[in-house]
């Protein structure tokens, strides 16, 4: 098995995101630093909502009491740590672009959590997964610059890899925020320039064809208002720690998160973006090429 | 007492939007959509964080389109502020 060339943003633009320093996001983020939209439904903390996200995934992959488990953007970690020390999980791997975030995982020593420096379009792995999560990566596939055709060949190229992995009936469960009511022309100069470099969001149809005669979508969720709810608190606890997070980022940077977390809490309330929680299973047999 | 903090609000956000258009303060209309002002999600987030500075609490961007128009918005700041501000007082009066 060949490895591919990562059609989404380069280790370089990961890293000027998430390697701006892992004190900084340790002010905002919960203590489990999980770096996505949560799940409210019956919760009131970001902690436990949270972690209710972490464990729908392992339900929809149906990762518990497995022996493997892949988690693709697997951020600082959370994902892989309750695979192995709530899920009965043997062995939990995490692919992520971020240098600050494997060496964050590797300094927890948690048993049976193996994070590498490493994209999914280059990993071969050892031996199949029994179940595959991605949760809030999948925002990295692709380009802005990329024609259409493109960027869908780029996602059918990570759910191929994905098919491969997994066993017969193998499930994914994949979280990513989409285009909703809104297209590419409407992408915020101020994200793709001082953000997100190098990133574009998909859309709902550009998921279900890239993924056709590979996957069957299972279940899905359209979360949105979730991902509002996230932004502002996150931005709330941002601006409870602000003198330590201009002491660490200086005060531009902290501005231009202040801003991003506002700006996206707008976009989800309104609708012009989405947040989708999608559960798929593998096709069998099916015709590759 | 409520409505004079409403007043006050309307009359400090009709000043901030004429500035941003650079219109009349008296050419603004109260009851007219901020997005039919051609206020976007940036401006609303410019806006909020004057308003939340000037009012001394913190504000959420997406009040704005929570309620969409000068006279909305303040009514509900006031109103807010008024129930904290009760809040507190009550809070205050409670037995130890
Ligand atoms: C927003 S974070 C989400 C992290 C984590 N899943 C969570 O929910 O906390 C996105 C993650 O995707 C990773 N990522 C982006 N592009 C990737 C790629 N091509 N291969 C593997 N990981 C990637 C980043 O390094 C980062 O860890």
């Amino acid at each position: 098995m060949s490895t591919l060339p990562n059609p989404g943003a380069s280790a370089k633009a990961i890293q000027f995101h998430y390697d701006i320093g892992n004190s900084f996001y340790a002010l905002w983020l919960d203590s489990s630093l999980t770096y996505s939209c949560a799940l409210w439904d019956d919760h009131d903390t970001l902690e436990a909502a949270q972690r209710a996200k972490i464990d729908y995934h392992i339900e929809k992959s149906r990762a518990r009491g497995q022996a493997r488990v892949l988690d693709i953007g697997c951020g600082w970690g959370s994902t892989l740590h309750r695979l192995t020390s709530n899920a009965g999980v043997r062995s939990a791997t995490g692919l992520t672009l971020s240098q600050e975030q494997a060496a964050y995982i590797g300094q927890q020593r948690w048993p049976g959590v193996h994070a590498h420096v490493e994209s999914w379009s280059d990993h071969v792995p050892s031996a199949p997964y029994d179940a595959i999560i991605s949760i809030g990566a999948f925002e990295h596939f692709a380009k802005l610059d990329q024609s259409p055709k493109d960027k869908i060949e780029g996602y059918r190229g990570f759910f191929r890899r994905c098919h491969e992995w997994l066993p017969p009936g193998g499930c994914l469960s994949l979280q990513t925020m989409a285009y909703e009511n809104s297209t590419r022309a409407d992408f915020s100069p101020f994200f793709a320039s001082q953000i997100f470099p190098e990133s574009d969001l998909p859309r709902l149809s550009e998921i279900a064809s890239a993924s056709e005669r590979l996957f069957e979508i299972v279940s899905m969720r359209n979360d949105r208002a979730h991902y509002a709810r996230t932004s502002l608190e996150w931005r709330r606890r941002l601006l409870r720690r602000r003198l330590e997070a201009v002491a660490l980022i200086g005060e531009d940077a902290v501005a231009r998160y202040d801003k991003y977390l506002q700006l996206w809490a707008i976009g989800f309330h309104i609708g012009t973006m989405g947040l989708l929680r999608l559960q798929f299973r593998k096709l069998e047999p099916a015709r590759l090429h | 007492m409520s409505k004079q903090q409403q007043d006050d609000i309307e009359n400090w956000l009709s000043d901030l939007i004429a500035e941003i258009l650079e219109i009349p303060p008296s050419k603004v209309d109260r009851t007219k959509r901020f997005d039919r002002y051609g206020l976007d999600s940036v401006a609303a987030v410019s806006v909020t964080g004057m308003l939340g500075k000037h009012l001394g609490r913190d504000l959420d961007a997406t009040a704005m389109y929570d309620y969409p128009t000068i006279s909305t918005l303040s009514r509900y700041l006031a109103e807010s502020m008024e129930a904290e501000g009760i809040k507190a007082e009550s809070m205050e009066g409670a037995p130890q």
